[in-house]
């Protein structure tokens, strides 16, 4: 056993409105630098939808993530064989138009223009070449199920439902949609670090943040391709790759990463927790469907004394335990099992965990009529709008069984909350729902606390850094005043 | 350094100068040498000999010479050892050798007509399908004649189908081919000298090719216009190798949904 910390972050989807504060962020932060125009570190997507880059989840192209073969675990997109045949052209990486082609407006136009009959307008330009140019596309072009007939309808995760399922989906008194928020996974076994041919990719020792050496990295862009969630970009303004850095000179401070920390529906929740760093070749070879399961083995119980004994070998200090033990990501990963990592058979054990959403309750239509068809005030799980088996594509790695565990645990949770609040429902049925759901009344007021209730301390349990004690130790933290952020103390060129 | 015997002088002559000139063997490139110091002072042909270009652009006797010989415009090649002593004692050897008993310097063999295995082989050496013992390029490398075609030889050195009439016949084509004395052609060759056999095969071929009337065909055009078809032919290959490649995503979609 060779434990380390990791940070994990668990998303609510039953919480997120689909505000984009999140994205606006950790636009503002990180990405308004020449180069970075198109890239969105955090972005929020509608489900159904293609999201961004169109269709990153369908790797027919983009040959992400791993695959199996013959039982040893390999890139899709490289290796030793086909990296010199590619060596000028990567021919696996999404094109501009996949992502978008940045825009601004021209506002000096609103005050240049001369007089007319009309209003002046500001035209819009291109971040990249200047000229004018009309918008086809945007990072949330199909927000909230907008363009459905080129977007929602071409989600490659529809691909698995029947083709009346799907008609059922778009018709008007059935519509429904769900948001979701996607960032780098930060994951265990990350294919980007293992594609780069120049060992710029690394996954800190300390906390399992992945990051780019922007000194070593040489644009070769094998892990633009690699990244099966297409969360590395390539600056083309420095020629090199640039990602999700999880605001670690915010965790080293102990605060939460901006998208954390401006998220408006608090769906978000951060916490370390403890894994065993030796099993991850062997939990990211497993067959497809024990995946999940699989994966949840690997975060240790930080109260165990047998873990807590090898964490310390380990060298991980005692506030990092601490901190796992508190880590509202190891309850709802583990104690709950709520949270499901995104799209786990890309194998790469995503450190992102989103608890499924629960959808409205059916309606159907009786002649002009638009009714609900139950009378209940909650509906079975199973007759959800979203379709659990939709939802255990993106979710579940297509099995409906983490997921319909996940939706009926919150059901429960609701039932029980309304009996108690309310009334309306009695005890009866309420400890009925959830006995099925595998929930005590403990836990169930549990969830409801840390999904209802949470303060900033309970979303948010971040490790101590102790980096500055590290560095006074080397040098004087003040010759550095005014000299930190993203960015270089010596520019990266081109080689 | 002086060429103290006259045997070195000798040595030094038959490498440098008998390409060009003979001593009482009648004019070839250059002009016969014979009595060359009753003709000029022995000042003018040591500088003359040191430094030829400066005296073939002013002064007007070696201009009249030039003009004279049969090389025609062939002028004489500055080599790169030559002393005012050196010059000295050359022309001690060609007094020596001007005195008539010892006989003519070059050519001394009596020149038989060449066979049809002579031209035969001498066109393999020139297009190096028979390698030249000492190592040396062969002469398509460089140059054509008008009997290999558009496509036979190279294009960077002159073409050589009437070679023959530019050198001063038989004799000085064998001379030049024994010690080439052009500045491109000595350092190439300095070090890899064709042997007699070799020599005479060669001017066997080049012999028959000066009975062509016009020179090899200019290739530029064709050259270019293969060029640009092969490489049309292999963008269309790679095309049709990788049609099936990543090109983009959304764009199709948008497309597919006009439809």
């Amino acid at each position: 056993m060779e434990v380390r910390s990791q940070i994990a972050m668990t998303f609510h989807l039953d919480k997120c409105i689909g505000c984009h504060t999140c994205s606006i962020a950790c636009k503002n932060i990180w990405t308004d630098r020449q180069g970075t125009e198109y890239m969105w570190w955090n972005n929020v997507e509608t489900k159904p939808g293609t999201g961004y880059p169109t269709r990153w989840e369908d790797q027919t192209n983009y040959n992400g993530g791993w695959e199996l073969q013959n039982g040893k675990l390999q890139l899709k997109s490289t290796s030793r064989s086909k990296i010199v045949p590619n060596i000028f052209h990567n021919p696996s990486m999404p094109t501009m138009d996949d992502y978008y082609e940045p825009w601004t407006y021209k506002y000096q136009e609103l005050f240049d223009a001369p007089e007319g009959d009309d209003q002046p307008t500001a035209r819009p330009i291109s971040m990249v070449t200047g000229e004018h140019i009309d918008i086809e596309a945007g990072p949330n072009w199909d927000d909230d199920m907008s363009g459905s007939p080129v977007y929602a309808e071409n989600d490659p995760n529809l691909d698995a439902l029947s083709a009346d399922v799907r008609q059922q989906m778009f018709e008007i008194q059935r519509l429904s949609f769900f948001y979701l928020p996607r960032m780098c996974n930060h994951c265990l076994n990350p294919a980007c670090v293992a594609s780069c041919p120049s060992g710029a990719l690394y996954k800190r020792g300390e906390d399992g943040i992945v990051l780019v050496n922007q000194q070593r990295c040489r644009a070769w862009r094998s892990c633009i391709a690699a990244c099966p969630y297409k969360k590395v970009y390539f600056n083309w303004s420095t020629g090199k790759s640039e990602k999700c850095i999880l605001c670690y000179p915010r965790l080293e401070t102990k605060q939460p990463p901006a998208c954390h920390h401006s998220c408006v529906g608090r769906i978000r929740y951060l916490g370390n927790v403890l894994y065993d760093a030796s099993r991850i070749e062997e939990v990211a070879s497993v067959p497809k469907e024990q995946l999940i399961e699989a994966q949840r083995s690997l975060i240790l119980d930080p109260n165990d004394p047998e873990v807590i004994k090898a964490a310390k070998e380990n060298g991980i200090p005692d506030g990092v335990i601490t901190s796992a033990q508190e880590s509202p990501v190891y309850q709802f990963v583990k104690s709950w099992k709520l949270a499901v990592p995104l799209h786990a058979e890309f194998r790469t054990l995503p450190m992102l965990f989103y608890v499924p959403p629960l959808s409205p309750v059916m309606s159907g239509s009786d002649g002009d009529i638009t009714s609900n068809e139950t009378e209940d005030l909650f509906h079975e799980i199973k007759e959800s709008r979203v379709p659990i088996q939709y939802m255990a594509e993106i979710l579940g790695t297509g099995a409906t069984a983490p997921v319909e565990y996940a939706l009926r645990k919150q059901f429960a949770v609701r039932m029980y909350r309304r009996q108690l609040t309310v009334g309306d429902v009695d005890e009866a049925t309420a400890d009925r729902a959830l006995f099925e759901a595998d929930c005590t009344r403990e836990e169930a007021e549990a969830i409801y606390r840390l999904t209802s209730l949470v303060k900033y301390e309970d979303r948010f349990v971040i490790p101590p850094a102790q980096r500055e004690q590290a560095i006074e130790m080397i040098k004087d933290p003040l010759d550095h005043k005014q000299s930190t952020g993203f960015g270089f103390s010596s520019p990266p060129m081109r080689v | 350094m002086a060429l103290a015997q006259e045997q070195d002088a000798e040595q030094y002559f038959n490498a440098h100068c008998k390409a060009c000139h003979t001593i009482g063997g009648g004019p070839i490139l250059g002009p016969d040498l014979k009595g060359v110091l009753d003709r000029q002072s022995r000042e003018w042909l040591v500088e003359f000999i040191v430094d030829p270009d400066s005296k073939l652009d002013s002064d007007p006797y070696a201009q009249e010479m030039l003009a004279a010989t049969p090389g025609g415009a062939v002028r004489m090649i500055s080599i790169p050892s030559m002393t005012p002593l050196i010059a000295n004692s050359l022309l001690d050897y060609i007094v020596a050798k001007s005195g008539g008993d010892a006989g003519p310097v070059a050519p001394t063999e009596e020149l038989l007509p060449f066979t049809a295995e002579q031209r035969e082989l001498g066109m393999k050496y020139f297009t190096g399908e028979e390698p030249f013992r000492a190592g040396a390029p062969s002469c398509s490398s460089c140059h054509t004649t008008a009997g290999l075609g558009a496509w036979g030889g190279g294009a960077l050195g002159p073409d050589l189908t009437q070679v023959m009439s530019r050198l001063g016949g038989r004799v000085g084509l064998t001379g030049w081919l024994a010690t080439p004395a052009s500045l491109t052609m000595q350092p190439v060759f300095k070090d890899h000298k064709l042997i007699p056999e070799e020599i005479d095969a060669l001017v066997a071929f080049l012999e028959s090719e000066s009975e062509n009337t016009e020179d090899a065909p200019s290739v530029t055009a064709s050259f270019l216009g293969v060029g640009v078809i092969v490489a049309i032919a292999i963008l269309a290959l790679f095309g049709f190798l990788w049609k099936d490649r990543y090109t983009a995503t959304r764009i199709p979609l948008v497309e597919k949904s006009k439809r």
